[in-house]
């Protein structure tokens, strides 16, 4: 409970520069509101860009929360209960900016209600509106997830707390009382194995989006699901890593964190990006044994044309060595090097937002159509990074707003 | 009444004052949004005249006989208001190819050694490709889009509802052929068309609205013609070859069902089910040397 | 006989699954297949045992209050944006 209690002196710099970052990015969303997408470096031909890849790279990061949360509540693993809450707050805020992404992509977003009025008539057909329902129906549930089991911890921060702040958590506590506990239980573990389908359906419809395309080469595929799922598993996996090994280091929570949430974290990692890699091998000997032209032309360019230092890069420093790491970690017993582990995740989470990167750029210029190149401009940067700054932002207002940490029981801090 | 009470009466009666006044802005603004809502549909019905009913028209290009002089590209732009600047778009788009190049061997469009910058035409041992959408059978673009604003008409065309676009561009995504264009920017119209009097622009073509920013566009067959009276879109009307046909295909006499029964007709891409309404054919000559049309 | 074969495939076929050639659109299975188990909690939550109404009025409300929220979020970014256009 120590972030809604005391706030260190490093806090409010740190806010302030996310903030100004965050304005940044409002100002280059502003721009573009009122020039037009050309402010962007997309065209005619590569038609979406950084702002597509972080919608998939946030709803990845989303996936996060409910594979520990269940693994906790249905197979019992307590000992990464401390982390649980973490990874459903990160699913929260990142589907969040999952979300903007998609409007700040849009070249009409005044005319986002028409999702909502159109939906009866297109939802029979159109993968976008999919995702949507997917995406929807996962963050209500997840929020719903998160807040129910909470309501006990809200109760202990209410009682300590005094004045102004008593009440603003009384507020968050309608009808508590004190024997919803067990029956919360229930629903919680109830939740959490229907929410697990409704991840995997989320990730498998932003596949569709892009698989369900017959004329995109590397694209069009069956096995575009799993291999979203296991990129999204493994670049949520890592974040929370990141997340809990930084929190652990700031708030000094290495008893309530030891370090074998660490390992076991980073051994299931180290077999989703294996999982990961060997997806990738078989994708890419689809392409080049005898595939149709698009498919190999677009493979010749991750592997040897213009895309070659950035698709190497991902797969040897980004994937390969972590993947070594951790594999080397997990059959090595004894103790654990947690910063390593951390630095090795975030290594991961930026290879996943390249490599969806370069999922969407290729099939759209080499498979398209060579015509048109794609660079992406300061509007487009300005706002990834404030994408980033304000999905820290929401993660930290959170953080100091409710307890991040699971209490074992009422009198325990 | 004590004055604990009376305190609490005047906070409720404040409070319930400042509930109804933000009950009644916020009901009035969503009756506005949602009447606008309402109005964008039925705003719609007015875009293009209605479909020509038991009609199924299809276009159908000689290459050839083209000579890759542009002349439909830059009358398609005038007939339908596309703007020059501050980009320059076309709906129709025509690429340059070596004579020893098949047909077929285009996989995507165009193919890497297509030229779009030539500057002479026709060249020596050179053939040229037209292409515009090409109003399929079994759209994949009208599938995908979220709000409905592509769809395919009864008659066969497909088209663009520009007030139900949300600039999503997934049909641009799904369509094979890259057909569809998009606008990034809002047109910039030379001065020369802007009304002195309101500052409005006064349109080259009247029947044709104008497209805002940040929704896609595309060839339309001349939907405001050929719905109208008038039996073929521009491009077909200017091309100085006669290389461009167009016609319903549920026509048995129309020239597109003749040259279907007649000549070797081609379709781009077709294992991708698309069925597509332009159809190419070559009947192998150029334009005669004494200027002869064919 | 081959006929009737043909035929008892095909009735099999739309009562196993129904896809586009059947003229079903493959939407709704989805979105079947993604809310069957938001269906399957709030059966649970009103049918199991333990159960209070407290709670169970308490997540259904909330659940309600989510998904108001989600569509007033979009009707405001609408608005917000618009202002630009």
């Amino acid at each position: 409970m120590r972030p809604l209690l005391y706030t260190s002196k490093e806090f409010w710099p740190f806010m302030a520069a996310l903030t100004l970052i965050t304005v940044v990015f409002i100002y280059a969303y502003m721009v573009q509101l009122s020039r037009g997408l050309g402010v962007t470096g997309l065209n005619d031909i590569v038609i979406w860009g950084v702002y597509i890849v972080n919608f998939i790279f946030f709803i990845g990061l989303s996936h996060a929360g409910i594979a520990i949360s269940a693994a906790v509540r249905i197979m019992k693993l307590d000992r990464y209960a401390p982390i649980a809450r973490m990874a459903e707050v990160l699913t929260l805020a990142s589907l969040m900016m999952a979300g903007l992404s998609i409007v700040i992509d849009l070249g009409r977003p005044d005319r986002s209600f028409l999702l909502v009025t159109k939906f009866a008539a297109r939802i029979g057909s159109s993968p976008l509106l999919w995702d949507i329902t997917a995406v929807a129906t996962y963050l209500i549930l997840s929020t719903t997830y998160l807040y129910l089991p909470m309501r006990e911890d809200l109760k202990v921060v209410r009682d300590r707390m005094t004045g102004w702040k008593k009440k603003m958590y009384e507020i968050t506590l309608p009808g508590y009382g004190e024997d919803e506990a067990p029956v919360i239980k229930r629903l919680a573990w109830w939740m959490a194995v229907t929410i697990l389908p409704v991840m995997v359906m989320v990730h498998t419809t932003v596949a569709w989006i892009f698989s369900l395309l017959s004329n995109r080469p590397l694209w069009f595929g069956a096995a575009a699901g799993p291999y979203f799922i296991a990129a999204a598993v493994a670049s949520g996996l890592a974040s929370v890593v990141v997340i809990a090994a930084v929190l652990r280091k700031l708030f000094h929570w290495e008893d309530i964190l030891p370090p074998e949430i660490f390992r076991g974290l980073g051994n299931v990692l180290s077999i989703i990006t294996l999982t990961y890699l060997y997806m990738m091998l078989v994708e890419q000997f689809t392409a080049r044994f005898a595939g149709p032209a698009g498919e190999f032309f677009v493979s010749e360019a991750w592997l040897f044309g213009e895309f070659a230092t950035i698709f190497w890069s991902i797969t040897t420093i980004g994937l390969a060595l972590p993947c070594a790491y951790l594999l080397i970690q997990a059959f090595r017993p004894g103790k654990i090097n947690i910063t390593m582990t951390a630095i090795v995740s975030l290594v991961i989470v930026i290879a996943m937002w390249f490599k969806r990167y370069i999922i969407i750029v290729p099939t759209l210029t080499v498979g398209g159509s060579p015509l048109l190149a794609y660079a992406p401009t300061w509007v487009e940067i300005a706002i990834l990074a404030g994408s980033f700054s304000a999905l820290a932002l929401i993660y930290t207002t959170l953080l100091k707003l409710i307890p991040i940490i699971e209490m074992e029981e009422p009198h325990h801090e | 009444m004590s004055k604990m009470d009376r305190r609490d009466f005047i906070k409720t009666l404040m409070a319930l004052g400042v509930v109804t006044a933000v009950g009644d802005y916020s009901g009035r603004r969503i009756r506005d949004i949602a009447s606008r809502a309402v109005q964008t549909t039925t705003q719609a019905q007015s875009l293009y005249p209605s479909a020509v009913e038991g009609a199924r028209y299809s276009m159908m290009i000689d290459v050839g006989a083209c000579i890759g002089c542009r002349r439909c590209l830059h009358a398609c732009k005038l007939e339908n208001n596309i703007p020059d600047e501050p980009s320059n778009m076309h709906w129709i788009n025509l690429f340059e190819l070596e004579n020893k190049r098949p047909f077929s061997e285009i996989h995507g469009i165009p193919p890497k050694d297509a030229s779009v910058d030539y500057t002479a035409s026709p060249r020596e041992g050179h053939w040229y490709l037209s292409f515009n959408c090409f109003h399929c059978d079994n759209p994949p673009c009208t599938k995908v889009c979220p709000t409905g604003a592509t769809y395919k008409d009864e008659d066969g065309l497909v088209l663009v509802n520009y007030d139900l676009c949300i600039g999503c561009r997934y049909c641009m995504a799904a369509c094979p052929y890259n057909a569809r264009t998009f606008n990034w920017w809002d047109a910039k119209h030379p001065p020369a068309r802007i009304s002195p009097v309101d500052g409005s622009v006064v349109t080259l073509n009247p029947k044709v609205p104008l497209r805002p920013r940040g929704v896609v566009e595309k060839c339309t067959f001349c939907a405001h013609r050929i719905r109208d009276g008038n039996p073929i879109p521009r491009c077909v009307e200017v091309c100085p070859v006669n290389a461009r046909h167009f016609g319903d295909l549920n026509d048995p006499e129309s020239e597109v069902s003749r040259i279907l029964e007649t000549v070797r007709t081609h379709r781009i891409k077709e294992e991708l089910n698309t069925v597509p309404m332009l159809y190419y054919f070559t009947r192998g000559v150029k334009w005669k040397e004494d200027g002869e049309k064919l | 006989m081959s006929e009737l074969l043909s035929l008892m495939v095909g009735l099999i076929g739309s009562l196993v699954g129904a896809n586009q050639t059947n003229g079903m659109p493959l939407g709704y299975i989805v979105l079947i297949v993604v809310e069957s188990p938001v269906v399957i909690l709030i059966l649970a939550t009103l049918l199991g045992k333990p159960r209070k109404m407290k709670v169970t009025g308490l997540f259904l409300a909330w659940l309600g209050m989510m998904f108001a929220v989600f569509i007033i979020a979009v009707y405001a970014l609408s608005y917000i944006t618009g202002l630009f256009y």
